[in-house]
């Protein structure tokens, strides 16, 4: 029971198949045809089912439809090649064939579509020639940052002129600790120039203002912001920051931003650290700020306490 | 065929000599026998096609249909009306029309002219071929 349903699903299908090929037949034969040619198949397949079950009905249906293709495939290329120089004559809409020393490559009914796929095709390959496709010359490349390995001797870096002046702090502070970590084997040193250097600049700022501004007479205030109505602090003495070691091999750089107060008499009373950074950069920065020395700040003749910001970049070079 | 139908098949029939339409396709020329004796509709040609090849020409129906479509345009063919007592609306049955009965003839007279031809070079006859024995000698 179940084979037989299974069975008349599959003729069904094939059925369906074979009316679906039968578009593939130019117009005119279809229209003339079809009906025939869907009424024998679906006997011949109800007796092949019938004789040998459903492989059989399989290998008729297959044979059927391939006899379908080569038809559709002869009959048009029957026409094309204008060996069947016959037109179909549409026009009164009579059913007559007639011979027409034109060939009629195509029924007009089936020149239709065919007009409406090559106009498809040739847009879509016009399409495809504007498309740009990535070629060997224009791929994208991704520069490798510039390396150059030179292997050789230490050779300590020259000191920057702008801090000559403070290079017996530098010297006792040794503040470029390069060790070499295998003497014996040179390490390459990843840059064309090595220079490590600690680049150490100042800057006061200017965004803030404490106390009322307001006010012309402006009571004494023992402690007041660099600004820039107040004469900057002018810096006597100035210690250029270590820069540890820890962070030179790490190749650490970063900027750290202090806040100093100087006391009364110029010297720097306390540091506190705004912006850190890690490996004892900040700590650094801070120990060297203490040292600093100014030049007394004063308002209307009386020495005042001045807060200060300091940035302290720290750049490899 | 009676002869108003074939004075109205000599009417609208072109002049065409049937001998430029020889030698037919094996397959329209199947066609045309099996409607020489009466009409007959697409699967009962089918059918007589295989009877007169003894089974060997297995027909499909695209080929058939291919075939009696040129035989159509040629106008070999023509559909005929349902004989009586056949009520099937779907079956369209088909005759040979007076063209196609010429072409027929004509193309059995190209057969015949060479099965004489094969027949006076002894190709029919035993002569010529070896006996049984002499071949299962030979081979």
């Amino acid at each position: 029971m179940r084979d037989q349903t299974l069975l008349t699903s599959l003729e069904r299908f094939l059925n369906r198949l074979y009316e679906v090929s039968l578009c593939a037949l130019p117009a005119p034969i279809r229209r003339r045809w079809a009906a025939d040619m869907r009424a024998m198949f679906a006997r011949r397949l109800r007796e092949a089912a019938d004789a040998g079950g459903a492989p059989a009905a399989v290998a008729l249906g297959s044979r059927e439809l391939g006899s379908i293709v080569f038809a559709a495939f002869q009959s048009r290329v029957g026409q094309a090649t204008g060996r069947d120089h016959r037109a179909y004559d549409a026009q009164d809409g009579s059913d007559v064939w007639r011979t027409d020393p034109v060939p009629a490559y195509f029924h007009p009914e089936d020149r239709r579509p065919l007009k409406l796929a090559t106009m498809g095709a040739l847009a879509f390959h016009f399409g495809l020639f504007l498309v740009v496709f990535p070629g060997p010359g224009d791929t994208a490349v991704i520069e490798e940052p510039i390396v150059q390995i030179i292997q050789g001797p230490y050779v300590p870096p020259p000191l920057p002129k702008e801090i000559e002046p403070l290079e017996r702090v530098v010297k006792t502070a040794n503040p470029w600790p390069i060790p070499d970590p295998t003497p014996r084997d040179p390490e390459p040193i990843f840059a064309r120039e090595v220079v490590y250097t600690s680049r150490v600049s100042e800057a006061v700022s200017t965004e803030f203002e404490v106390g009322p501004p307001a006010e012309p007479p402006a009571p004494p205030r023992d402690r007041v912001r660099a600004e820039l109505d107040v004469e900057r602090p002018r810096l006597l003495e100035k210690i250029l920051p270590v820069y540890p070691e820890l962070a030179v091999r790490a190749r650490l750089e970063c900027v750290v931003v202090l806040e100093a107060i100087v006391g009364r008499t110029g010297d720097v009373v306390d540091v506190t650290v705004l912006r850190g950074c890690a490996l004892g950069l900040d700590e650094s920065a801070r120990t060297a700020v203490r040292q600093w020395k100014y030049a007394p700040t004063t308002i209307n003749g009386r020495p005042v306490e001045v807060i200060a910001t300091i940035t302290v970049n720290f750049e490899l070079r | 065929m009676s002869t108003k139908k074939l004075i109205e098949a000599a009417d609208v029939e072109p002049e065409i000599d049937p001998e430029s339409l020889v030698p037919l396709p094996r397959l329209a020329f199947q066609v045309l026998l099996a409607l020489a004796k009466s009409d007959r509709h697409g699967y009962a040609i089918a059918k007589e096609v295989e009877r007169n090849t003894d089974g060997r020409t297995k027909l499909s129906t695209g080929s058939l249909y291919l075939s009696m479509e040129k035989l159509h345009a040629q106008a070999l063919i023509e559909e005929s009306d349902r004989p009586a007592g056949n009520d099937d609306a779907r079956r369209r049955y088909f005759r040979i029309t007076l063209l196609g009965r010429r072409v027929a003839r004509a193309e059995t007279e190209r057969l015949i002219h060479l099965v004489n031809l094969a027949r006076e070079r002894d190709l029919l006859s035993d002569a010529g071929f070896p006996a049984s024995g002499e071949a299962e000698a030979q081979g």
